[in-house]
């Protein structure tokens, strides 16, 4: 009797332990600060730092770093210090099931207004098929309506093109994302006819004819790289500078972003280097002709593929004349070693060879 | 000698098939790629430590082989998908490549004595930036081409 007694207390206690490391997941501070109340808010920052996939990488001296951990401390640090900004941050971590069946609110979400952590909150994804559904219910939940500028930063491996097959969420293999549902999803983070003042793709591959013209609509300026570019290398910190000039032009904040972002690359990386800034007004005039015309080469030819790495535009022969480089600002430096190793220039546009 | 070697990478791959055919789920496969990606950063680490310019080479050629000769025998089995295979002969010709330029052969300047350095730093920014290795090789073919490079 006594023993069925005591095994009743530790089960009672074993669920409770369970339970407790369930709670604890979930929101953690939810109040206002009374500080923040009185200060004006100037813009918001979207941090998607995706990490359901290997983002290992070694640094200079050897030492092992996840990319996108890093890139989250990154995130906070900015954030702290917008004393005139909200800044949202969603990290997309691996789903967990628990006994294989149940999802964990594996994701992250932290909220920060003018400095300060007001949400902090474990979710799950809510689509298979459409990309930041949760993030976006999060971001109207909890945004406040009197900023009007607003930046887009994602950081991640190349967003494939659509019907790639390509597995973007190592743990969800049946999620489904690309550049069409990138555009879309992103979109839904806007209000009306509103667009982002800026858009960075922390990625390798999606300075791309099609990725610039999926984004038409969504955003001013983008920032992304024709080639390779690993997820840990764009760095925010110059998007501080809207704390002292909050007027400061959108184009500034992405020069500053990118010299900034190509400076810093450029004295350890021995790979290439390559950024470019595009201005969707003007870049708007020919991209879609652009675009088109590479889709059809790649229809001609059937040999390339979906996982092949980008080349300059120029080194294939699908547009008549030079590639359009109007609108594009490019911050490229040539690779140290392999075939591109003194390569001088690269018009911005990266194409699937 | 040869006949223990040979058991050896028999039972090692027997290991592998076991491992590989319960290394579906995503931490399995991210634990695989760790250790590939600690694996080229080891060759680098040892690169940089050696002070001989001709053991630096040495130990990049040797690795470089290692690599080939792992990504063949995988190829040679037979159990690549067609998708697999596609990213094994990409990561082979991007290997290939490097060990070409190493030592100036097929049409590449030879990497000289003092950059020796910095061109194992390329090689393992190049492998760790590119998707070709984290996004398409499988988790069964990652795990039988750690353990080929760890007994070869």
């Amino acid at each position: 009797m006594r023993l069925h007694f005591y095994s009743f207390i530790l089960g009672l206690l074993a669920v409770w332990g369970l339970w407790g490391c369930q709670t604890s997941r979930k929101l953690t501070n939810s109040q206002e600060p009374a500080a923040s109340s009185d200060v004006q808010l100037n813009y918001k920052l979207v941090y998607v730092i995706h990490g359901d996939a290997n983002y290992l990488y070694h640094d200079e001296d050897g030492h092992s770093l996840q990319a996108d951990e890093q890139k989250v401390k990154e995130a906070i640090t900015v954030a702290r210090q917008a004393r005139h900004g909200e800044v949202f941050i969603f990290h997309q971590r691996p789903e967990k099931k628990i006994l294989w069946l149940f999802p964990q609110k594996d994701r992250l979400f932290l909220h920060y207004r003018s400095g300060e952590l007001i949400h902090k909150k474990n979710y799950s994804p809510e689509s298979s098929t459409q990309a930041f559904t949760a993030e976006k219910r999060l971001y109207h939940q909890y945004e406040k309506a009197d900023s009007t500028r607003v930046f887009f930063l994602f950081f991640g491996h190349e967003i494939p093109p659509s019907n790639s097959g390509i597995t973007y969420y190592q743990s969800r293999p049946k999620a489904q994302f690309d550049t069409e549902r990138f555009a879309r999803g992103v979109q839904g983070f806007l209000k009306g006819s509103n667009r982002f003042d800026l858009t960075m793709l922390s990625t390798c591959d999606n300075g791309t004819p099609r990725m610039v013209s999926n984004l038409q609509t969504v955003t001013r300026y983008l920032l992304a790289s024709p080639q390779n570019l690993h997820l840990s290398h764009i760095d925010t910190q110059p998007l501080l500078k809207l704390e002292t000039s909050p007027r400061i032009p959108a184009s500034k904040l992405a020069d500053s972003l990118a010299q900034h972002t190509y400076d810093r690359l450029s004295g350890f990386i021995q790979t290439a280097v390559t950024l470019s800034v595009y201005d969707m007004q003007i870049v708007g005039d020919y991209v879609g002709r652009l675009s088109e015309s590479y889709q059809d080469y790649r229809r001609r030819n059937s040999n390339l593929n979906a996982e092949g790495e980008n080349t300059d535009c120029t080194n294939l022969s699908f547009w008549d004349g030079p590639i359009p480089d109007k609108g594009v600002g490019v911050f490229y430096k040539a690779p140290n070693f392999g075939h591109s190793a003194g390569k001088e220039s690269h018009t911005g546009w990266g194409c699937q060879q | 000698m040869k006949l223990f070697k040979s058991t050896i990478l028999g039972l090692a791959l027997l290991v592998a098939f076991q491992s590989g055919a319960f290394a579906s789920s995503a931490s399995d496969r991210g634990k695989a790629l760790d250790m590939f990606k600690k694996y080229v950063n080891n060759m680098v680490q040892r690169v940089e430590k050696a002070e001989d310019p001709d053991k630096k080479r040495e130990i990049l050629n040797n690795s470089f082989d290692n690599m080939i000769s792992a990504f063949n025998t995988v190829s040679n089995m037979g159990i690549a998908s067609s998708k697999d295979q596609k990213a094994l002969n990409t990561l082979k010709s991007n290997i290939l490549e490097k060990k070409h330029e190493l030592n100036g052969s097929n049409g590449f300047r030879r990497v000289a004595d003092k950059r020796l350095d910095n061109f194992a730093n390329y090689v393992q920014q190049d492998l760790e930036q590119a998707d070709t290795v984290t996004i398409t090789i499988s988790a069964t073919l990652l795990v039988i081409i750690l353990v080929l490079l760890l007994l070869l």
